[in-house]
């Protein structure tokens, strides 16, 4: 573009502009340079300069302006924690762009495979009519022995030193470089790639154990409990049997003398629900209760999870604990006091244990729009691709 | 000649003054609408997507600002008490726009994954005549949770409510 433009011009123009533009590399150079040791606001000028461009360049391939933005903020999240790798071999805008395009594509990609085509050109290969195709999804058995292995390498990844979890959890499941895992945990690769050895021996070890040892009965209804409580699809009534007691709860907003982001339990019991926070206890009837959603709720209805609520982050570390950050569950409940008024409650949890205190409250009475395994109006499953709206 | 001239110049100033004081005052101050009460009604989001989490704490945070400000009585969706209350405003909330955005994008990056969130505020008489309507912003571009962006529409939103009603009791 910019060569067109200075064709056009006299060589009395070029001097100035070529001036110009020699002034802007090298005052980019500083940016970059800025950046990399760190500096924030020398990364939002960055941001700031290429944003427009690169949105541009997005959209022209995606043809679709949320996933043009979409691409746009994951080429930047890129390029920041990439820009270590950025050798100055080319201008920070090619670089950048480069790295837009692959987001692009990306999308791209995960768009198509997410809209199959059922009718039109490619209807020969599904067969003749749309009454004649053969699911292509795995079949139960395929299934059940799919989430039967996943379930056993949780366990055993579960069972893995911390440090050597860590590891794992960065490079096989998130995959990163060693150089960059190194870089996260502050090690050296040599120690990253060890831990990576020693952890991946040890999964095999357990593996080839809990696959191929002789299954007498009584370690295969261990093992299946054992599927079930991981895979979250155990049966109600054998849960309610096991009563787990209360849970632990984050108050977040909403009860009447309790103050925000007190931490407690909540129990239900005898038609009420109680959150206990030190000494005190508040509660209120089951029955008053009107609506339960747990954030699985949220995430059917919505299409995909929205986060809330943070960790704690001190000492500036919320860059690096984001990567860790244990999974939460929220728990809204929306009810009537005894003149009518209505209420909302929202309490946070460890993932997982809001689905069980939203069935014991719809066992003790409680009314929910979207009762427990079923999905919300207006969705079609838990893979609902549906995006949020945005302003 | 001149000094009369002068004199007239003076004389006509000050009596532009005079005159454009109480003006100024009167603008500064416009009449607020006067109310007892106020009743919130639970945030509605029909058209857009918006997670329950989000709908309860925009509509229990708003409660709390408001009697923050200083609104002595503020009632509750569904509360028939506030029926007979003379001069009750109603404040009916509609979500208008809802970008999710990203907590663990704003703590990489420090500039992208703002989460915002455009609400439409009407304010009622009890019988459904509209007082004052307005869109309220809330957003966390930078430190906190997504769900900080529903505080800050709270307070927003109950600065306008205090700087258009007034929120002395009447009963």
């Amino acid at each position: 573009m910019r060569v067109q433009q200075t064709a056009g011009m006299t060589k009395g123009t070029e001097v100035p502009q070529r001036s110009a533009d020699k002034a802007e590399r090298i005052d980019e150079c500083r940016l970059v340079a800025e950046a990399r040791s760190g500096c924030s606001r020398a990364f939002e000028e960055l941001y700031e300069r290429h944003r427009a461009g690169i949105y541009r360049r997005a959209l022209r391939i995606l043809r679709h302006q949320q996933d043009a933005e979409d691409a746009v903020q994951r080429s930047f999240q890129h390029a920041f924690t990439s820009l270590h790798r950025f050798r100055g071999d080319s201008t920070f805008s090619t670089w950048l762009t480069r790295i837009a395009i692959n987001e692009a594509l990306m999308l791209l990609r995960q768009r198509r495979a997410i809209t199959r085509p059922l009718e039109g050109e490619n209807d020969e290969k599904y067969g003749s009519s749309a009454l004649n195709l053969a699911d292509q999804g795995p079949t139960p058995e395929e299934s059940m022995a799919a989430k039967e292995l996943r379930g056993t390498l949780l366990e055993a990844i579960s069972r893995l030193r911390k440090s050597s979890r860590t590891v794992v959890l960065l490079r096989d499941l998130r995959g990163l470089t060693s150089a960059e895992t190194a870089q996260y945990l502050g090690l050296s690769v040599a120690a990253v790639k060890a831990r990576a050895f020693h952890a991946r021996r040890r999964l095999r070890q357990h593996l080839e154990r809990k696959l191929q040892a002789p299954r007498r009965p009584e370690t295969i209804l261990r093992f299946v409990a054992l599927v079930l409580a991981i895979t979250g699809s155990g049966i109600p009534a054998a849960r309610s049997q096991e009563n787990p007691g209360p849970a632990k709860a984050v108050h977040l907003i909403g009860l009447t003398g309790v103050k925000d982001n007190a931490k407690g339990a909540l129990r239900v019991e005898n038609g009420k629900i109680y959150f206990i926070h030190g000494k005190t206890s508040s509660d209120f009837s089951v029955t008053f209760i009107e609506d339960v959603v747990t954030g699985t709720d949220t995430a059917k209805a919505v299409g995909k999870t929205v986060g809330m609520v943070s960790m704690a982050a001190p000492y500036g570390g919320g860059r690096f604990l984001s990567l860790f950050r244990k999974k939460i569950d929220t728990l809204t409940l929306k009810y009537r006091d005894a003149t009518g008024g209505v209420h909302g409650v929202i309490f946070t949890m460890p993932a997982g244990s809001a689905d069980r205190i939203k069935e014991e409250l719809l066992a003790e009475g409680a009314h929910a729009a979207f009762p427990t395994g079923l999905n919300p109006p207006g969705t079609q499953g838990t893979d609902s691709t549906s995006k949020e709206p945005t302003q | 000649m001149k000094s009369f001239m002068i004199r007239c110049i003076w004389m006509f100033a000050s009596i532009l003054f005079l005159v454009r004081g109480p003006l100024l005052a009167e603008e500064k101050n416009p009449a607020k609408i006067k109310a007892a009460a106020i009743q919130v009604v639970m945030v509605q989001s029909d058209e857009i997507k918006l997670p329950v989490e989000f709908q309860v704490a925009l509509y229990e945070n708003l409660i709390r600002q408001l009697e923050k400000k200083g609104f002595a009585h503020v009632y509750r969706d569904g509360d028939p008490t506030a029926a007979n209350v003379a001069d009750l405003v109603v404040l009916h909330s509609i979500v208008r726009g809802f970008k999710a955005g990203s907590e663990r994008a704003r703590q990489v990056t420090t500039f992208a994954g703002a989460t915002s969130i455009t609400v439409h505020c009407s304010f009622t008489t009890s019988d459904g005549q509209v007082l004052l309507e307005r869109d309220v912003n809330g957003k966390v571009r930078f430190f906190g949770g997504n769900l900080r962006a529903t505080h800050d529409f709270a307070k927003k939103a109950s600065q306008v409510a205090q700087q258009n009603l007034s929120a002395s009791s009447g009963s």
